[in-house]
């Protein structure tokens, strides 16, 4: 199992350098000049030539690439067009905010979208799954910066329950307040994905022979659903949900500027918009990572779940 | 004649599709008794498994239903019975051994907690220890070496797994045992050693079995009596004897003309014409009435009954009205 | 053998029409699907005509009835004569909205195409040949699919710069990895079919074998991905233009329009509620219609 995870760590590499290549590529596509951008306007011809040499702006994109990555390891990513301070750090800042958020946002999908698809899919063609699945239609429909919105409206502009912006600072309970409708506007879309998925998985699994084994054994039915149905329907689940968690990240780009959180996602966009590109390089790459790395836990979890996957490892396969 | 375990009467069961109503099963009858190994042989659709599901009470409802008929077993009607009592008997009293070895056990589950599970859920006195112990006996019995207990169905060949199903469906010494094909899915070699693993362990608990097959040899060679089903009905019923020596049924007797034989020396099989009518539109007389040779007008009119013949041999045929 | 040839040529195909026929049988059955088809054929046809009519008037009804201000009359709410309201310019919401629908449906398809197109061919190369060039072109996709598309779409945005052209490749280019792998899946279970291998003794080239058989058997996976990759694609550019990187106010795109009423979602509901309620019916009907169109052309899959 060790040999696995290591395994699939280094296999993390390769992904890791072909994304910051894709992600510097698209980047150094970006029209103007970056001297200019630093230095102003009335910058002289001179300053900005010496400018573009000390960015190393006149060496071709290979070696730029491999400097950055060079420095990259070193935790340094250049520094901010803006206003100076290291990327690296201010990246850092931010990253636990996004981090939270993404995490509440996949506990809330899990939370509720796992059971309701349980029942969904026990009582097929209810009432009750109609209902489920149509609310879960539209909550996978939603653009999640929309329901954000809705949410503001309610929660916090009608009923004043809950603060509509940036994150509560002095105790846990100001944070959780905040955290709550983010989260929320991140969950809905994959708390209906997950539903769906929980009730599809369930029911592929329902019509399975080793169920009606399950049945013919005299087991009861709360038996058969979490032991025996359950843990062969989650195996896909798992994929689904760390797909999610990339969906999510990108999604929290449009919650964080909803709620002006201050996370990543704003950070990028903040970025683009001052065209700081080593900003949002430094973004996008640490998102991806952080993407990357959920994937790679997910892989693990799943070997767990699924002996067939785990008897694979221990073969040295 | 040993004593009656199970009798089924006038059994039937739909299911609503998209495309109509199936009749699956058309008031069947069919007795077991204690002990004995009955065959039930036909056509893939002619509602084998249906019945067995049926006995079982495991019908997948929606779209399933059972809209008519009794059976009695030990006595009691399953079909009164409420459903934990009907889970009680599910597993300990009568088992089932499904087609597919291969798709039978729950995959993210080692093979020995399977056997366990039947083991402890019908005796929950039971340590998990011993039932443990019990479990890896079971596994010992049917040929497999306990200290596979940990390990998972996909660790296992078709022919063990087959085994381990085996070991679940006979771990409570159950009264009853119905094996829905169990080798079908299974290569030839391994095929006969499974059956004559599961005669053996069946004659050692005087357990009675419904076997499921569409093979007329494994019928003869494991089996006190047969029932010939098609589409949804008995149509021959009797001990092994009566009906491999003295075919009545013209379905039966198109089943054995389509069997290579070695000692016959005719030049090619004679399989029957057409094909069974669709369930969902099965025809007003006898169900085999235009496939069948001998039919007369009044097959097409009227259903047969099923006529038992002085020596206990049934079948549904008019051709044998008057010596009933 | 020019015969024999034709004869073995019409078998797939005529296996195909059946196919088809019995897919759109069971289709027309599915009435929340037939109902997402029939609210996106209307959407059509609004985006069709307001560009027509925006042709036709040299854009005097654009520039009168959609971008022109009424300042007098901002924010007012839905009333007889503005029956969703009016935005913070005094702007007919209900209006913009129809006038919007050409952005999100016409780029969000054309998005797809480019993907289907580049995604595709990728694909099909990758399942077909397999081995190296299957290794090289996937793990490429990898790469960009460790990216998540919005990211990824934004990344590009960012460095383009925001113009139609540059939304369009954006979330183009992010759905290429989708495409890719979804024809090569189906491309390798229709590969070592036995038709195939008749093409090919009977002497077909690649490419013949490639088009003719393998893309007209995926097609159904295909078919299926592209309605679900549209919805994903009309997010993402409602999403981008909402974060002031998509497509730019006055434009009436529906996230753009979002993006603006966000300043007075305090004082006007309609003016955010309106907007939104567009998307989602949009993507709603076509998830319907993705999840109709997946049962009816495999009804292995339904329940």
């Amino acid at each position: 199992m060790y040999k696995f995870v290591l395994k699939r760590l280094l296999q993390l590499i390769p992904v890791i350098i072909g994304v910051t290549f894709i992600v510097f590529f698209i980047m150094n596509l970006a029209p103007g000049d970056p001297a200019a951008i630093i230095l102003g306007d009335q910058a002289t011809a001179e300053a900005l030539a010496m400018k573009r040499e000390e960015l190393g702006l006149n060496d071709p994109l290979l070696v730029r690439y491999f400097n950055y990555m060079k420095n990259l390891l070193r935790g340094d990513m250049g520094t901010s067009y803006k206003n100076n301070i290291p990327v690296w750090n201010q990246v850092i800042d931010r990253l636990p905010n996004t981090a939270i958020l993404a995490v509440a946002g996949i506990f809330i999908a899990l939370l509720f979208g796992i059971p309701i698809g349980i029942l969904s899919a026990k009582k097929q063609y209810s009432l009750l799954d109609n209902i489920s699945m149509v609310a879960a239609l539209i909550g996978v429909s939603m653009p999640n910066f929309w329901s954000g919105l809705l949410l503001v409206m309610l929660f916090s502009l009608t009923l004043g329950w809950l603060p509509s912006q940036g994150m509560g600072s002095g105790g846990v309970i100001p944070v959780l307040r905040s955290i709550i409708l983010p989260s929320l506007t991140l969950g809905i879309n994959s708390m209906a994905m997950v539903a769906r998925m929980t009730r599809s998985s369930m029911l592929e699994v329902i019509r399975q022979d080793y169920i009606s084994t399950a049945q013919a054994k005299g087991l009861n039915d709360h038996v058969i659903t979490t032991q025996h149905m359950l843990r062969n329907a989650l195996i896909p689940i798992i994929t689904a949900v760390g797909l999610q968690f990339g969906h999510l990240l990108g999604g929290a780009m449009l919650a964080e500027t909803v709620f002006s959180w201050p996370g990543l996602g704003r950070l990028m966009v903040d970025s683009i918009k001052s065209r700081d590109i080593p900003m949002v390089l430094g973004c996008v790459v640490f998102m991806a990572t952080m993407f990357s790395i959920v994937n790679l836990i997910v892989d693990i979890v799943y070997a767990f779940v699924d002996p067939r996957i785990k008897s694979m490892y221990k073969k040295g396969n | 004649m040993s004593e009656l375990l199970l009798d089924i009467k006038d059994l039937s069961i739909i299911y609503s599709t998209e495309d109509g109503v199936v009749r699956a099963l058309n008031k069947a009858n069919l007795q077991l008794h204690k002990g004995e190994s009955l065959g039930l042989v036909g056509e893939t659709g002619a509602g084998k498994t249906t019945l067995a599901r049926g006995i079982m009470r495991l019908i997948p409802n929606p779209p399933g239903k059972i809209t008519n008929g009794e059976i009695i077993y030990e006595g009691k009607d399953l079909l009164k019975l409420k459903d934990k009592e009907m889970r009680q008997l599910r597993g300990r009293k009568i088992s089932m051994i499904f087609q597919d070895p291969m798709t039978s056990l729950n995959p993210v589950m080692t093979a020995g907690d399977q056997i366990r599970e039947v083991i402890l859920t019908h005796d929950p006195g039971l340590s998990k220890k011993e039932g443990r112990k019990k479990a890896e006996d079971m596994l010992e019995m049917v040929g497999i070496n306990a200290s596979r207990y940990d390990d998972y169905p996909h660790q296992f060949s078709g022919g063990m797994k087959q085994r381990v199903v085996i070991a679940i469906a006979l771990a409570c010494n159950p009264t009853l045992l119905i094996a829905d094909e169990p080798t079908t899915a299974l290569d030839v070699t391994i095929q006969a050693q499974v059956l004559e693993m599961i005669h053996d362990l069946k004659e050692k608990n005087n357990t009675a079995m419904l076997l499921i097959t569409h093979d007329l040899g494994v019928v003869a060679q494991n089996c006190d009596r047969v029932a010939i089903i098609y589409a949804g009905e008995i149509v021959e019923y009797g001990t092994l004897r009566q009906v491999y020596k003295n075919i009545l049924h013209p379905y039966t007797e198109g089943l054995f003309g389509s069997v290579p034989s070695l000692d016959t020396t005719s030049k090619r099989l004679n399989a029957i014409d057409g094909m069974m009518p669709d369930p969902t539109q099965l025809p007003k007389g006898c169900k085999f009435a235009d496939r069948c040779k001998f039919a007369e007008k009044r097959c097409l009119e009227n259903e047969p009954e099923l006529i038992e013949r002085a020596d206990g041999h049934k079948v549904r045929c008019f051709r044998y009205e008057q010596e009933g | 053998m020019e015969e024999n040839r034709n004869i073995n040529e019409t078998v797939p195909v005529k296996k195909q029409r059946s196919l088809w026929d019995e897919a759109w049988r069971r289709f027309k059955k599915n009435k929340t699907a037939m109902g997402g088809l029939i609210y996106l054929s209307i959407l059509v046809v609004v985006a069709i005509s307001t560009t027509v009519i925006d042709w036709v008037t040299k854009n005097q009804v654009y520039k009168q009835y959609i971008i022109k201000q009424d300042l007098l009359h901002r924010l007012k709410g839905p009333s007889a004569q503005h029956i969703f309201g009016q935005d913070e310019f005094g702007r007919d919401i209900f209006l913009r909205m129809l006038w919007g629908t050409r952005y999100s449906l016409f780029m969000g398809a054309l998005a797809i195409i480019f993907a289907l197109i580049i995604g595709g061919f990728l694909g099909a190369l990758a399942g077909y040949y397999g081995k190296r060039v299957d290794a090289v072109i996937m793990r490429a996709m990898d790469i960009l699919l460790a990216i998540p598309s919005m990211l990824l779409a934004t990344a590009i945005v960012a460095a383009l710069g925001t113009s139609l052209v540059n939304v369009l490749i954006a979330i183009g280019i992010a759905y290429i990895p989708t495409f890719a792998r979804t024809v090569r899946a189906s491309v390798l279970t229709v590969k070592d079919r036995d038709f195939i291998e008749a093409a090919r003794a009977i002497g077909c080239d690649d490419s013949e074998i490639i088009f003719k058989y393998i893309v007209m058997n995926a097609l159904a996976p295909i078919i299926v991905q592209a309605t679900l990759g549209l919805a994903g694609a009309i997010l993402s550019i409602a999403g981008l233009s909402f974060l002031g990187l998509g497509i730019q106010p006055p434009t009436p795109e529906w996230g753009a329009m979002l993006s603006n009423a966000r300043t007075y979602i305090r004082d006007a509901w309609h003016v955010t509620v309106m907007p939104g309620l567009g998307i989602m019916l949009t993507i709603l009907s076509l998830n319907l219609m993705g999840d109709g169109l997946r049962d009816a052309l495999d009804p292995k899959l339904k329940n």
